[in-house]
């Protein structure tokens, strides 16, 4: 076993590029295959992200903000933008039937902030009505205990030496700060109370904070941004009304009498929202997934072509091994084993490679196809691995199997008179 | 050990002349007697490497027995056949066979390693016999036809076989080098393994103990006698 172990290796290493190349051909096979199931896992898994990010059965919108290029997208992405509508709207909206809760955002700004790589959105919420962020909050909480001690202590703590005051203030995921940090916004210190989770959409650059936070920074801060909203802030105005309906009721209703009932807004079902990216991500999951089939297929031909091609090359050798003694079996053996190191190695350095490069390849491919992913979990991740390792060492030996048996059934003897 | 055939036949299905078949070797009966050198001597076609294909377990006849002594080698399994080939055949292929990822000496050493065995020690003595010990380390690639042909030799005689085949052993070399081939088989012979070159060199018979003439599968011997005798 040790001397047809070390025929085996002398074989490996005496025949470099032939042993480089299907090593390179399974690594394909397997990267390509467990970046594929992946890919398409983060981007259904992005699908059940913006469902659940929505949380919203309905939300209505100032008619104007139906104007905003890629407004569904944006919506589901979480980016509302500047605008606005009367915050008496909510009030009407809560007596319409069928509605159940009722939560106002505010659009304060988009600022540019050491706090995070990309623009942070800056919004306002209320957390006492909310049901959209807290379910996304992991670490720490709204704050709305610590708010409960009204606008006046918030007010009572700003002055002095930068002192931040209490109020909630949850931050999303790629925000650098962790519940108890204090941070400038537009100038004017906070104190972080929550952090969201990964949800792949713009929440997670974004900062909520309460009403009464949200007033403190327009009047403290000397940003121009801001300035657009202040007097809509002191109207009491909102951005966007988010509404669950009771249960049992279908929105569609709810959402068609808030449109015939209020005036220059928009009612839109997030179920209607959701619907257009759904076909583009079953789309791009489809094609994710034929262009992994098509990458492993052409690997796995070509695995094929060069266990056939080596063996070829290699006709006499098996020949003199056949005359020397060695059964159909043995030979079979010695082939087949090559084959199944050569598509051991590689398919572990496939899936290793890409198991590393997988974060930065999920967040090209949302960024690419203006998406949510999110990374699966680590059993799935590990099952994956495995499954694509698996399936690559597979197809690895299948392809030299053809070549093991060709080779093992040969007749020698007019092998061994080549030139 | 004695081999003997009896009306081995090997027929190819393919067009020739006006049917459909072609006799490679004609029925025939054969002897290989133990401490001879044997010599079946014919131009390129004639059947003779078919017929030492057959004899050496390496190419099953159409019709009739290969007897190693009592042992009927094709009435074998193929793992029998084979490790029966490994154990009491020696066989020196034509041309420059070798497996060019082994050295020398490995190469030497591979109907050992076939079954996971390894006598560095025989190997060094054989190759120092045939004056290639120098060259144990290095890659095939790096000998001559004389030298390859030599490793060849050695390859045969590593497990100390009681049959040596050798199919065209001298078709590559000069003069020299195929008197030096010739007299080592018919060392190897003197002693006491029975020894079958099948070759189309005309010198062939100056080192022959029995010379048989072989054209268009059929065999016949020079001094009158039959191929079975």
């Amino acid at each position: 076993m040790k001397e047809r172990a070390y025929l085996v290796r002398r074989s490996i290493t005496g025949h470099p590029v032939r042993s480089i190349a299907m090593v390179l051909l399974c690594a394909v096979m397997s990267g390509s295959l467990l970046a594929g199931m992946i890919l398409v896992s983060c981007v259904q898994d992005g699908l059940s992200v913006m469902r659940r990010r929505l949380g919203a059965d309905v939300m209505v919108v100032p008619y104007a903000a139906l104007s905003k290029k890629n407004f569904d997208n944006e919506f589901l992405l979480g980016n509302t933008g500047a605008f606005y509508m009367p915050g008496e709207n909510a009030g009407k909206i809560s007596e319409i039937e069928g509605v159940g809760s009722v939560s106002a955002q505010f659009f304060l700004a988009d600022i540019d902030s050491e706090l995070s790589g990309s623009a942070v959105h800056l919004m306002g919420y209320d957390p006492e009505s909310d049901f959209c962020v807290e379910p996304w909050i992991i670490d720490g909480s709204s704050g709305t205990d610590a708010a409960g001690a009204d606008a006046g202590a918030s007010d009572t703590d700003i002055g002095g030496a930068g002192s931040a005051a209490s109020g909630s203030v949850v931050a999303g995921s790629e925000i650098k700060a962790r519940p108890g940090d204090t941070v400038t916004l537009c100038g004017v210190p906070v104190i972080v109370t929550g952090k969201m989770a990964e949800t792949g959409t713009d929440y997670d650059t974004s900062i909520y904070v309460d009403m009464a936070t949200a007033g403190r920074i327009v009047s403290q801060s000397d940003d121009d941004s801001l300035s657009a909203c202040a007097q809509m802030l002191e109207d009491g105005a909102v951005s966007v009304i988010l509404i669950a309906v009771v249960d049992g009721y279908d929105p569609e209703p709810v959402l068609n009498s808030i449109n015939i009932h209020i005036k220059k807004v928009r009612a839109v079902s997030s179920k209607e929202m959701v619907t257009g990216e759904v076909s583009s991500m079953r789309g791009a999951s489809l094609i994710i997934t034929v262009i992994t089939a098509v990458i492993w297929c052409a690997a796995m031909a070509s695995v094929f072509v060069i266990s056939q091609l080596a063996v070829s090359q290699r006709r006499k050798e098996f020949a003199l091994m056949r005359v020397m003694g060695a059964s159909r079996r043995r030979l079979f053996s010695i082939v087949l084993s090559e084959g199944a190191i050569l598509s051991a190695a590689g398919s572990a350095a496939g899936t290793a490679v890409m198991g590393a490069a997988l974060p930065l390849v999920c967040h090209m491919t949302g960024a690419a196809l203006d998406i949510p992913v999110s990374l699966p979990g680590t059993g799935a991740a590990v099952l994956g691995f495995f499954l694509a390792l698996a399936v690559s060492v597979a197809g690895g030996l299948a392809g030299s199997l053809a070549a093991a048996s060709r080779i093992s059934h040969m007749d020698p003897a007019p092998a061994l008179r080549e030139i | 050990m004695e081999v003997r055939a009896e009306q081995i036949t090997k027929d190819y299905f393919r067009k020739h002349g006006d049917g459909n078949v072609f006799t490679a070797v004609d029925a025939c009966d054969f002897l290989l007697p133990a401490g001879l050198l044997t010599v079946v001597r014919g131009k390129s076609g004639s059947g003779k490497s078919t017929l030492l294909n057959m004899l050496s377990g390496n190419l099953t006849p159409t019709a009739g027995h290969v007897f190693y002594d009592d042992a009927d080698l094709y009435s074998m399994k193929d793992d029998e056949l084979s490790r029966f080939r490994n154990n009491n055949i020696g066989y020196i292929p034509q041309g420059r066979s070798a497996v060019w990822s082994l050295t020398v000496l490995e190469n030497v050493m591979l109907p050992l390693m076939l079954y996971g065995a390894r006598d560095e020690k025989r190997a060094v003595e054989l190759l120092e016999r045939f004056n290639i010990s120098d060259l144990k380390d290095e890659k095939i690639s790096r000998l001559s036809g004389g030298e390859l042909r030599r490793l060849s030799i050695a390859r045969a005689l590593i497990k100390d076989p009681e049959v040596v085949f050798a199919d065209e052993p001298t078709g590559d070399l000069d003069d020299v080098n195929t008197g030096i081939v010739f007299e080592e088989l018919r060392g190897i012979a003197r002693s006491g393994a029975a020894v079958l070159v099948v070759t189309h060199e005309e010198d062939a018979a100056a080192y022959a103990d029995r010379m048989l003439n072989m054209e268009g599968g059929v065999i016949s011997a020079e001094d009158g006698t039959t191929a079975s005798q």
